[in-house]
């Protein structure tokens, strides 16, 4: 019965669009897809906000991590800035000029070397889109959408795979 | 230069990695593996800067995003594997019939649209002259709930769309997530044809989609890098930093400019890149 009636008044939406798409089509938007969220919880805001946060952050750490550079006139790696090729060639033994592991990027750290806080602006700024994907998983909870919160895990799953795959290979 | 490439790619929905890569290996010499490498971090870094304002505008469809993120997230991981096999001309040359191609589909649409312009109506809205509405694309646009609307700031006027063709345009992102983990690029420029044309998605929500969905395919190419030691610091550093700036700058623009304007500059980019990569694909360079 109630399958009946939505389906009618869909049809009847669908009528008054093809016969004034213009004005019409404000009107029957409906749940717009692209509006998440009620008007009293700013769900958009804070992915947003996070994102910003997050790029922000990773673009300082670069910079820090560019300075420390200059100051320390070292990478803290093998390799020359005075020689720059011994920088940009590359070769089976790039793996020691800079870290390509988050715990490379760590140690690296800790030794406070001015590439690995590079690096680890870039691990964050890698990271900003999968943030957003998570947050999105909140936002679709809000909402009570389980299927896009199905949909947008699984996204969740298949980058983590990506990571993963990318350590083994 | 960076800071050129990242509001260009933030404009139309690209991300840049198309300009990163040959201005890297031709302008500086640097090791193609690197400049990849630095272009996916450019990449992630104009779709995270600019896609902080769109989402606040409410302009990019979020289901749509995360729908088609399936097929693009597994494309990346595809092509990320495929490309160790892949010779670098083949890809090349894939590529660029590929852009031709949308160049030309997009150009035949925008002289259709002209051609039935009436009065001061505008493309966009003439566009979602509805086709049947139970096609599987409709079905599945609204069992999946992916129709959406947009306040447009230069129109003044608030546009509601329909999605049409989910399965190709699903297709479609598979493939397209494919080459982004192959060439080490965001991918906008099959993804925005693909929504533009294949699934009628409007383009200004279709560029702004395609820059949320860009960074998270980029991520899924980005950690196979990152541990393959193609991101190098000294490089991407620079790149990232010169490309968030840029990206800053041209969101404020997108909001600002027409659809069929964004179309034009857009059709231009794609002709000149579809160049370059025929060049390559014989082995020419630039």
């Amino acid at each position: 019965m109630a399958d009946e009636q939505t389906t009618a008044s869909e049809e009847r939406k669908e009528q008054a669009l093809e016969e004034s798409p213009s004005t019409a089509a404000l009107s029957s938007a409906g749940t717009a897809g692209n509006s998440a969220g009620g008007a009293n919880f700013p769900v958009e805001e804070i992915i947003g906000w996070i994102l910003r946060i997050g790029v922000t952050a990773s673009a300082l750490l670069v910079v820090a991590g560019v300075i420390l550079l200059f100051v320390e006139h070292s990478t803290g790696y093998p390799g020359s800035l005075d020689d720059l090729s011994t920088l940009l060639h590359y070769g089976h033994a790039r793996a020691t000029l800079f870290p390509t592991s988050p715990g490379d990027v760590f140690s690296g750290l800790a030794q406070l070397k001015p590439f690995a806080l590079i690096a680890l602006g870039l691990v964050l700024l890698i990271a900003t889109p999968v943030l957003r994907v998570a947050a999105s998983v909140v936002i679709f909870l809000l909402e009570r959408d389980y299927a896009y919160v199905f949909i947008t895990l699984l996204v969740l799953l298949i980058l983590l795979v990506s990571f993963l795959l990318g350590k083994a290979s | 230069m960076a800071a050129a490439a990242g509001v260009i790619g933030a404009l139309l929905g690209l991300g840049g990695g198309i300009v990163v890569v040959p201005a890297l290996t031709v302008l500086f010499g640097i090791d193609i593996h690197y400049a990849i490498g630095a272009s996916i971090v450019s990449v992630i870094a104009t779709s995270s800067g600019a896609a902080a304002r769109y989402v606040r505008d409410h302009i990019s469809n979020l289901r749509i995003g995360m729908f088609l993120e399936v097929a693009t997230t597994a494309g990346a991981i595809t092509g990320a594997f495929v490309g160790a096999y892949l010779g670098g001309p083949a890809l090349f040359f894939i590529f660029g019939v590929l852009m031709l191609y949308s160049c030309v589909v997009m150009f035949q649409r925008g002289k259709m649209e002209r051609a039935s312009m009436t009065g001061a109506q505008d493309p966009e809205v003439l566009r979602q002259t509805p086709d049947t509405n139970q096609t599987l694309g409709r079905r599945l646009a609204r069992r999946l709930r992916l129709d959406g609307e947009y306040y447009d700031a230069a129109l003044k006027r608030k546009i509601a769309y329909r999605v049409q063709g989910v399965p190709m345009g699903f297709g479609l992102m598979y493939i397209a997530g494919t080459v982004s983990g192959l060439l080490g690029i965001g991918g906008g420029a099959l993804k925005v044809p693909a929504m533009d044309i294949a699934m009628r998605i409007p383009m200004k929500a279709s560029t702004t989609t395609s820059n949320f969905m860009i960074g998270v395919t980029a991520a899924a190419s980005a950690g196979v890098y990152f541990s393959r030691g193609d991101i190098n610091p000294l490089i991407a550093a620079p790149v990232a930093l010169g490309v968030l700036l840029g990206a800053l700058a041209g969101a404020q623009l997108l909001i600002r400019m027409r659809g069929t304007v964004i179309r034009q500059i857009f059709v231009v980019v794609l002709v000149l890149t579809a160049f370059e990569m025929f060049l390559r694909a014989f082995g020419l360079g630039f």
